[in-house]
């Protein structure tokens, strides 16, 4: 038996930013973003561990809104333009800098990497929803589920229908796009509300995760803290976050991501090229924005930027992924001459922070996996939750405490001066669509669409990033009018069903305007 | 002829409008500022016509309430306790800690706060983790004293420490719980967006 366990999460979300009005929407490009630099780079790195036969464990949290993007075709089209425009940026860069060595180095290496992309992003005719179930039927990487829309469950969830709607729809989603139930659920923003374990069981979900607090705090008080999960009263196992290994990753200052070898986000071409120059290649309205070549490593700690040295980068990406091996071997080393069992170490993440924000993220895991499958000594292995619980089927029984992953640990993001407001009407239409689905058993026709297009607009109010956004600061009024627009469409339809005055023509805009979960079935709101 | 020259002015303008749309187009922003849809005719209900307050849970040590009352409500506090009834009296939230005593609001300990007529929401700091609580919304009379007129749903805040409650099968190991001794609890994780945020 080996001495400890190592799991590691990376949790993928972004909200529903599909536009069908404006094909250069900002919202949408965190999409794209995203796509370049963390979804098909980490679809590349699992490839490329499989290919060689590198044994590795992964759990991969892919959000219903963002499958749903990923097989929308729409979607898929305005990825395909973005990705080509940059690929054509990315030629002209390689001309420009022809004279400039150290810059053109990292346009070259630019180049390589958009037309890799490009080329996966072809072979998979645009659905990469096909790419990441092979990579769950290789056996190596566990993709579960998130709620439907990323709600807020311990605020939105003041009714247990809607609880059960946004974890129902979910995995419905999920069987559709993954061909199986999801094993387990990442909670919206870690967000944990006891009795919500009870939903979850009922859709045979078997673990989620909390972080560190919610279990430390849990009650009884458990046995291996956060080193082993605990089941909650309905029977769920709940997993808690490691406090040591996502300092060592997460934190700003002392942080892995924040070397100076490694990419600057902050200076990108889009800002500092010549307008005439780039103009073709930032918003048409000629707001400059991130096109994603980032010329700089960080450098140091003030606004002097040296040029980026992908070498170097590599090598710290390698260096820091042997320093997690390193403490995780001492931390389970540790742990596990106390234990009377092998210790868990849960870590996870952000998706998008691998990549994303920390450029050089996937390399790191990809040389992670390595560097672990080539010790001849087996400090630890890696895991998902599922083979945890197999082998550990016996865990103590504990109720986590109400807790997130935000900032001081409960729900103080999502509930403040800024954002407090949206909660009123989130229930107030959630009170009218579980009065609805109860009132019609079985609707049909023009009727049933507008139930079910209610059911969407509800759903897409109650993402808990336009809280988030609020708070933030960034983009406020994005997300005041997303949850002000979803809010007024569900009012509208709610007025149209109980007048019995359905307008077809009004009800095909709004769900070609909203079309997140196809086959939503406005019952999964009905009280049970 | 004078229909030649009024076409002739109205295409001239139609030029300068098309420049100078152009010319602006042009100009390079330099600050990225969102773009936003135009923002929807209809704004949300200000009130729903309830008598109701819900509560909710910020952390450990607050709690969040909204309410709203209708007109008819008013009413009906006028017709029990007189025309000038609204005017006579105060309205309270009256906060009842039912830890120790589930369900039973006669005798659970509660406090009060005098709220604005204004009001339609309040954090209210109970200072309690572990506990659970409870809030009516009211008024305070002269001669009646407190007058409920909407209950909220119960609710219970989060221990902000480990628990006391000790499972004899699963006694605590210590090595486990030195393990994470030192480190805070989340500092702001939050599923991140997409959205730059300040340098």
């Amino acid at each position: 038996m080996p001495r400890g366990y190592v799991a590691l999460v990376l949790h993928a979300h972004l909200p529903y930013v599909r536009d069908t009005e404006d094909d250069f929407s900002l919202a949408e490009k965190w999409f794209h973003e995203a796509m370049t630099e963390t979804y098909i780079p980490l679809l590349h790195v699992c490839r490329r561990l499989n290919r060689d036969g590198v044994p590795y464990k992964l759990t991969l949290s892919l959000s219903p809104p963002l499958t749903a993007m990923m097989a929308d075709s729409l979607v898929q089209e305005h990825y395909r333009r973005y990705l080509e425009r940059l690929r054509e940026l990315a030629a002209r860069e390689v001309w420009r800098t022809r004279n400039d060595p150290s810059f053109h180095l990292v346009a070259r290496m630019y180049q390589n990497l958009f037309e890799d992309i490009y080329r996966t992003y072809l072979a998979y005719g645009g659905d990469l929803i096909k790419a990441f179930r092979e990579l769950q039927d290789s056996g190596n990487v566990e993709i579960i589920t998130c709620a439907a829309t990323h709600g807020y469950l311990p605020l939105i969830g003041l009714q247990r229908e809607v609880v059960r709607a946004q974890v129902e729809v979910a995995v419905n989603n999920h069987r559709r796009h993954f061909g199986r139930p999801p094993a387990g659920l990442w909670l919206p923003e870690c967000a944990y509300n006891p009795g919500d374990d009870a939903i979850l069981r009922d859709y045979g979900i078997k673990y989620f995760f909390v972080d560190a607090h919610g279990l430390l705090y849990a009650t009884p008080r458990p046995r291996y803290s956060i080193f082993a999960p605990v089941y909650t009263p309905a029977g769920v196992a709940a997993f808690g976050r490691d406090l040591e290994s996502s300092e060592q990753v997460w934190s700003a200052q002392e942080g892995y991501p924040g070397d100076f070898d490694y990419r600057e986000f902050y200076r990108d071409i889009g800002y500092d090229l010549d307008y005439e120059y780039i103009k073709p290649y930032i918003h048409p309205s000629g707001l400059r924005v991130d096109t994603g070549m980032k010329y700089y490593r960080i450098t140091g700690k003030s606004n002097y930027k040296e040029p980026y040295v992908p070498e170097w980068a590599s090598f710290k990406a390698h260096t820091h992924a042997g320093n997690f091996l390193f403490n995780r071997e001492h931390q389970i080393k540790y742990l596990s001459e106390y234990m009377d069992r092998p210790p868990i170490v849960v870590c996870p993440y952000d998706a998008e922070l691998f990549g994303h924000w920390w450029f050089e993220g996937p390399q790191f895991l990809e040389s992670l996996f390595r560097q672990v499958a080539g010790l001849a000594h087996q400090p630890f292995i890696f895991i998902t939750p599922s083979e945890y619980l197999e082998r550990f089927p016996v865990n103590q029984p504990a109720t986590p405490c109400m807790s997130s992953w935000g900032n001081n640990g409960y729900n103080e993001v999502w509930l403040e001066g800024s954002n407090d407001w949206i909660y009123r009407h989130l229930h107030h239409a959630a009170d009218e669509m579980i009065r609805l689905a109860n009132r019609y058993h079985e609707a049909a026709g023009l009727l049933l669409r507008a139930l079910n297009q209610a059911a969407r607009e509800l759903l897409v109010a109650q993402s808990s990033d336009w809280a988030f956004i609020m708070k933030t600061g960034t983009m406020v009024d994005y997300a005041v009018q997303r949850t002000k627009r979803h809010l007024l469409n569900f009012w509208e339809l709610a007025q149209a069903i109980k007048n019995n005055d359905l307008d077809q023509d009004k009800i095909q805009a709004l769900e070609e305007a909203n079309n997140i979960f196809p086959d939503i079935n406005y019952r999964v709101f009905a009280s049970r | 002829m004078i229909t030649l020259i009024v076409l002739l002015a109205l295409a001239l303008l139609a030029g300068i409008f098309i420049w100078y749309r152009r010319r602006q187009t042009a100009r390079p922003a330099a600050k990225p500022l969102p773009v936003v849809e135009t923002s929807p005719r209809k704004e949300l209900p200000q009130k729903y016509g309830k008598d109701e307050i819900v509560l909710m849970v910020k952390d450990p040590y607050w709690l969040y309430a909204y309410w709203e009352l209708s007109d008819a409500k008013k009413e009906e506090l006028k017709n029990r306790f007189g025309l000038s009834a609204w005017e006579k009296s105060r309205p309270l939230l009256r906060i009842y800690d039912l830890t120790n005593n589930p369900y039973d609001f006669l005798h659970a300990p509660f406090f009060e706060i005098a709220i604005t007529e204004m009001a339609d929401n309040w954090y209210i700091h109970t200072g309690k983790p572990c506990s659970t609580f409870c809030v009516d919304l009211g008024r305070w009379f002269p001669e009646h004293g407190f007058v409920t007129i909407a209950r909220s749903n119960i609710v219970t805040t989060p221990a902000d420490r480990p628990s006391e409650v000790i499972d004899p099968l699963w006694p605590p190991l210590e090595a486990c719980w030195q393990a994470v001794e030192g480190y805070g609890k989340a500092k702001g994780i939050s599923s991140s967006l997409l959205v730059k945020p300040e340098e």
